[in-house]
């Protein structure tokens, strides 16, 4: 640290750069110089070499040949310097080999950027943990002389021991991205509140409280799609046709839900689609007997963590226009309509 | 990408459930479970069995997990839509319906003799596996004398009693099984179910 903070602060004020320099240089020239022929360092070397070669290189299959043998390289030095390094855990001081985890991760990208076996980064992730076991393992067969032997009983407990932690670890990784991909498959899941789940955990969450129903931005685009479903459809109506128009909607409701969904979601996550039920009612207004209430529900019947999902309710009202001038052309009586619609904020119950 | 849910209780439970498991079946295994030369197992060894039982155990249980999530993904939604949100009503929310309380139910007791099963071929594999009969090149460095003092207590127990070895291991892995799974089901009963008496 000392000879650090003197270097840097000669650095700085530029004293004797020349020396330095050539100081440094000299240093780097000693230390390649000591290199064994058969060490780690070697090897390193090799593959640094190997990755030149391989940036000097044109061709797509050359590239290829010596990249393989540069990650070989790199693999082997990682994993003869690492050996048999250790770093004491905190607090319960549990020795801990950390060599085959960074040499696993180096072979499991190798794997990845060469497509083989493994062809996606959450593949590699899974794949960490159970290299890591292989390359903890294999220095157990090899016996001094580079003779191949099966370990003691002890030893072998422990390489199954190895390899069924280090499945479970596999496990946890895949485990996590399938409920990415269920989540990739429901978007709409994420609005709803995961604090009572013994399983999965959020974080930079929303408070939520569990008493107020999720309000998903994607059941208010569905209702403001339905509801300019419906004035689409009811365009140039009087009021009679309204009326009559209004008074079969039960029977519309599953030709109206697919236009919908179609508008909305076109052809994509057609697993999330047919959890949404969205229904229409017409009944008399209370206040007015004249009017109409039309009443627009959109419902999750997906998992929630309300028993029986979560809905949204718009409640309009459709009223007769009395004072209404006579069209002039065809245009405008086809546009005409003879009541009005006036919808309410949805409620999310 | 950053994801938005993470598993990470899912870990914390699982690892606390292979701590009580193995710390369990190791004691019960400890007690009653006979190695083919007739020898007891030292206490290392019992929960070296142990873990490596359960472990198996897990990992194999993974595995038919994703299994059934991909065979899930090849079927036409129509039929596996409703078993697939009860499922995601249970991992994601712990909102168990009664269909799903009762399938659970029976799924716990599948999983009992499946668990059996696995962790019996598990013991006979571990014991073809360690057997001594294999040409080592590497000998176990540490010597092993509290073995042989309870090889020499192991014989004098065997003289004692002579049983069928093999009905006394089936015997042994159950009993384990058993001890093992009812603290399971105690954790998960507070964990899952005891919630649903308090909802408002």
């Amino acid at each position: 640290m000392n000879r650090l903070t003197q270097f840097l602060l000669n650095f700085v004020l530029l004293k004797r750069v020349g020396q330095i320099l050539r100081d440094w240089v000299q240093q780097v020239q000693t230390r390649l110089t000591n290199i064994k022929p058969f060490s780690w360092e070697a090897m390193l070397m090799l593959s640094l070499f190997s990755w030149f070669v391989y940036l000097l290189l044109r061709g797509f299959y050359a590239k290829k040949f010596v990249s393989v043998f540069a990650w070989v390289f790199l693999i082997i030095g990682s994993d003869w310097g690492l050996m048999k390094q250790q770093v004491k855990t905190w607090l319960i001081g549990f020795p801990f080999q950390y060599g085959p985890w960074i040499t696993a991760a180096i072979a499991s990208v190798a794997l990845l950027s060469n497509d083989f076996i493994v062809t996606s980064w959450q593949g590699a992730l899974i794949s960490w943990p159970i290299l890591a076991a292989i390359f903890a393992a294999y220095p157990r067969f090899i016996q001094p002389g580079f003779k191949f032997g099966l370990p003691g009983a002890e030893g072998r407990q422990d390489i199954v021991l190895l390899f069924l932690i280090s499945g479970l670890f596999s496990s946890w990784f895949q485990f996590h991205f399938l409920i990415q991909d269920l989540l990739g498959t429901y978007p709409s899941l994420l609005n709803d509140s995961f604090e009572r789940s013994i399983f999965v955990t959020r974080f930079n969450a929303p408070p939520s409280d569990p008493a107020v129903p999720p309000d998903s931005p994607k059941a208010r685009e569905l209702l403001i799609a339905t509801e300019a479903n419906i004035r689409q459809n009811l365009t140039g109506k009087d009021w009679i046709a309204t009326q009559q128009w209004l008074s079969r909607i039960k029977t519309l409701d599953p030709d109206l839900g697919s236009q919908v969904m179609a508008s909305v979601y076109g052809d994509r996550l057609s697993r999330e689609q047919r959890l949404w039920q969205i229904s229409a009612d017409v009944g008399m207004n209370a206040a007015n007997n004249a009017n109409l209430d039309l009443i627009l529900t959109v419902r999750w019947l997906g998992a929630s963590s309300r028993p029986g999902g979560y809905q949204l309710r718009q409640t309009c009202l459709v009223s007769q226009v009395t004072d209404q001038p006579p069209p002039q052309t065809f245009e405008q009586m086809q546009r005409q309509t003879g009541f009005l619609l006036t919808c309410q904020n949805p409620v999310a119950e | 990408m950053v994801a938005n849910l993470w598993p990470f209780r899912a870990i914390i439970l699982q690892s606390l459930l292979l701590t009580v498991v193995i710390a369990i079946e190791s004691r019960v295994l400890y007690q009653r479970l006979k190695l083919p030369n007739q020898q007891p197992l030292t206490p290392k060894q019992a929960v070296q069995y142990a873990a490596s039982m359960n472990l198996l155990a897990t990992v194999l249980g993974w595995l038919t997990v994703f299994a059934l999530f991909e065979l899930e993904n090849l079927l036409s939604p129509a039929w596996t839509q409703a078993a697939q949100t009860a499922v995601l009503n249970v991992i994601l929310f712990s909102q168990i319906s009664d269909e799903s309380l009762s399938a659970l139910l029976i799924l716990a007791l599948i999983t009992f003799f499946v668990s059996f099963a696995i962790k019996q071929a598990a013991l006979s594999g571990l014991n073809w596996l360690l057997r001594a009969e294999i040409p080592v090149a590497a000998p176990d460095q540490t010597a092993d004398l509290e073995r042989k003092k309870l090889a020499a207590s192991g014989l004098r127990y065997l003289r004692k009693n002579p049983r069928n070895n093999r009905a006394m291991n089936v015997g042994a892995v159950l009993a384990a099984n058993a001890w093992s799974s009812a603290a399971v089901l105690a954790i998960l009963l507070i964990l899952l179910i005891l919630p649903l008496q308090f909802r408002p």
